[in-house]
């Protein structure tokens, strides 16, 4: 079967288009990569900048898997922890919760089913091995499904274990409370978008709001699995070398370039959400080439400072919205447990008349 | 919720919910495109697909929301419920977990769907029986309790995935003929035959 240069079968989503750099380009922006990783420390404290606009041009793909080690500091806590992972593998039954770990399991074989190193039984035993060992890192964070494409696309730049230590980093100060129960900060980001988008498309903000579709329908994947799902492989790429610097903030601006692309112009064309929803999630290569949506997102100026004041108003909406879902709740127990005390009490009028059942045939 | 469409004369919004790894995306993939693949990717938030069927003279367009089933999705996922005409509660008849959770999928429904919406279980992966965890008096018994209609469906071997969107269908139908009595002469339902896929109904049987 042939597959693109990630080993995605070309008939795939995820399959990318081939955008050549030319050769000695690419060998200059290597040279430069490695001249930074000598002096990592220094670069990041003085000219944090230039990582900043050369992880934007795009990290070279030999050095990708470093770089990201490097980008997140994953590579100290790796030092610092010898032996943690393989400790964490081969306690995972014994820790971790038994309901992760056979999530974990039925997932394997549904993770990159397109990707030749997930076809194969070793590529397959490495993802386990890696999150096996995060269910266990931290048993009540346990495992959310979203976890698996990304620890995949780690898996296809480095190491198990540098892997293991790079997921740890984002789920615990890139996107905490994330992945966990309640997904709250994705909520959170999810409204923020919802607060942005009127700034760069009002008309299209305008049209969402007027036909009742939600921002988080669409973007609980794209967020959580960091487009890798979404874009063709080579344009997530350039879009998680962006996270690995700037942090969430470069979800949020592809949320956005995506959106208006998309819909910026031909929003009205989709006047329920039954249309709405899926044409969003049918984007073409015009819109997800990277030399489309990675200019793209940087034409768009939003401000970390405006994100972060977003942030409260929003984290303020949620906790609200929860308690509001919490009372309803229980105020559906008590009506449902009311329920079902009158019933007990009629216990003799029903039940006479089983409801139909279709069986088959050759049963 | 039923709605009016120019195109169609109706479009109706279904929704597939139940544990994770049950079979929610290969029923959807068999019912709506007679496709089946043993490595379909986890679902992660919410997947779209359609069909369009013919009841009676009326053109009907189904779209069908194709749920994640993992426990702390449903943090986000009342919107997929908002205004759907009927929901498909699936597990897996290997799978006594996947069946202890119907109740709580039930309850979901009930709380954020529109309120009376047309419900049918469905027990899955009835091509593994050798296999199976959940007896068909049990799921039947919980059925009747719960007033649904209860069918067993194999994606994989195309068994009963057409009657369980069928049931489901007729009953949204009997629901809104009631309100709309000039969709009555619709009944009895009929569906287009789609000559571009070769597949054979299995018959059944109501009891």
């Amino acid at each position: 079967m042939s597959t693109d240069r990630f080993g995605f079968e070309l008939e795939s989503e995820q399959a990318s288009y081939s955008f050549c750099i030319p050769h000695n380009k690419l060998r200059k922006r290597e040279s430069k990569w490695l001249k930074m990783f000598d002096k990592w420390d220094y670069y990041m404290s003085k000219k944090s900048d230039l990582i900043r606009v050369r992880c934007q041009k795009g990290i070279p793909y030999s050095l990708r898997g470093k770089a990201w080690r490097y980008l997140t500091h994953s590579y100290i806590l790796e030092e610092q922890h010898p032996g943690l992972f393989n400790d964490l593998v081969r306690q995972a039954d014994k820790i971790a919760n038994p309901n992760d770990l056979s999530a974990i399991i039925k997932d394997l074989h549904r993770t990159f089913p397109a990707n030749e190193t997930f076809a194969d039984e070793k590529g397959r035993d490495e993802l386990r091995r890696v999150l096996s060992a995060l269910a266990a890192y931290k048993p009540e964070h346990g495992y959310c499904q979203a976890m698996s494409p990304i620890v995949a696309t780690l898996l296809m730049h480095m190491p198990a274990e540098s892997a293991f230590w790079v997921m740890v980093r984002i789920l615990e100060d890139y996107l905490p409370g994330y992945f966990s129960d309640g997904l709250f900060s994705l909520q959170v980001d999810c409204e923020i978008f919802g607060m942005l988008l009127p700034s760069f498309a009002p008309r299209l903000a305008a049209h969402m709001k007027s036909i009742g579709a939600v921002p988080s329908v669409i973007l609980l994947e794209w967020f959580m699995c960091l487009f890798c799902r979404t874009l063709p492989f080579s344009c997530a790429l350039r879009v998680i070398d962006i996270f690995m610097y700037e942090g969430p903030i470069a979800l949020m601006k592809a949320a956005l370039s995506l959106s208006i692309l998309k819909m910026g112009s031909s929003y009205d064309k989709y006047s329920t959400v039954n249309e709405f929803y899926p044409a969003m999630r049918e984007l073409s290569p015009e819109i997800t080439h990277e030399s489309v949506l990675i200019p793209y997102m940087f034409s768009l100026k939003v401000k970390q400072k405006q994100i972060e004041r977003l942030h409260l108003v929003s984290e303020e909406r949620i906790k609200q919205e929860q308690a509001a879902t919490a009372k309803r709740r229980s105020e559906y127990k008590q009506r449902q447990a009311e329920h079902n005390l009158l019933s007990v009490s009629s216990e003799g009028s029903r039940g006479s008349t089983p409801s139909p059942t279709i069986r088959l045939s050759n049963e | 919720m039923v709605t009016i469409d120019e195109e169609f004369d109706m479009v109706i919004k279904l929704v597939l919910i139940g544990d994770t790894g049950v079979g929610k995306s290969n029923l959807l993939s068999r019912y709506t495109r007679d496709e089946f693949n043993s490595e379909s990717k986890t679902t992660i938030g919410v997947d779209f697909a359609t069909r369009t069927i013919q009841i009676g003279k009326k053109k009907m367009k189904t779209q069908i929301w194709d749920t994640a089933g993992q426990e702390r999705y449903r943090a986000m996922t009342n919107a997929y419920y908002r205004g759907a005409a009927g929901a498909l509660i699936v597990f897996d008849i290997c799978s006594l977990n996947s069946f202890d959770s119907i109740g709580r999928w039930l309850q979901e429904i009930r709380e954020y769907g529109d309120p009376g919406v047309p419900i049918v279980l469905v027990g899955n992966k009835f091509d593994l029986k050798h296999l199976r965890q959940v007896p068909i008096s049990t799921a039947e018994l919980f059925a009747h309790e719960n007033s649904l209609k209860y069918i067993e469906t194999s994606a994989l071997l195309n068994s009963n995935v057409e009657s369980a969107f069928q049931f489901l269908i007729t009953e949204i139908i009997n629901s809104f003929s009631q309100v709309h009595k000039d969709i009555q002469e619709c009944t009895p339902l009929t569906f287009e035959d789609r000559s571009d896929l070769s597949f054979r109904r299995k018959c059944c049987v109501i009891n």
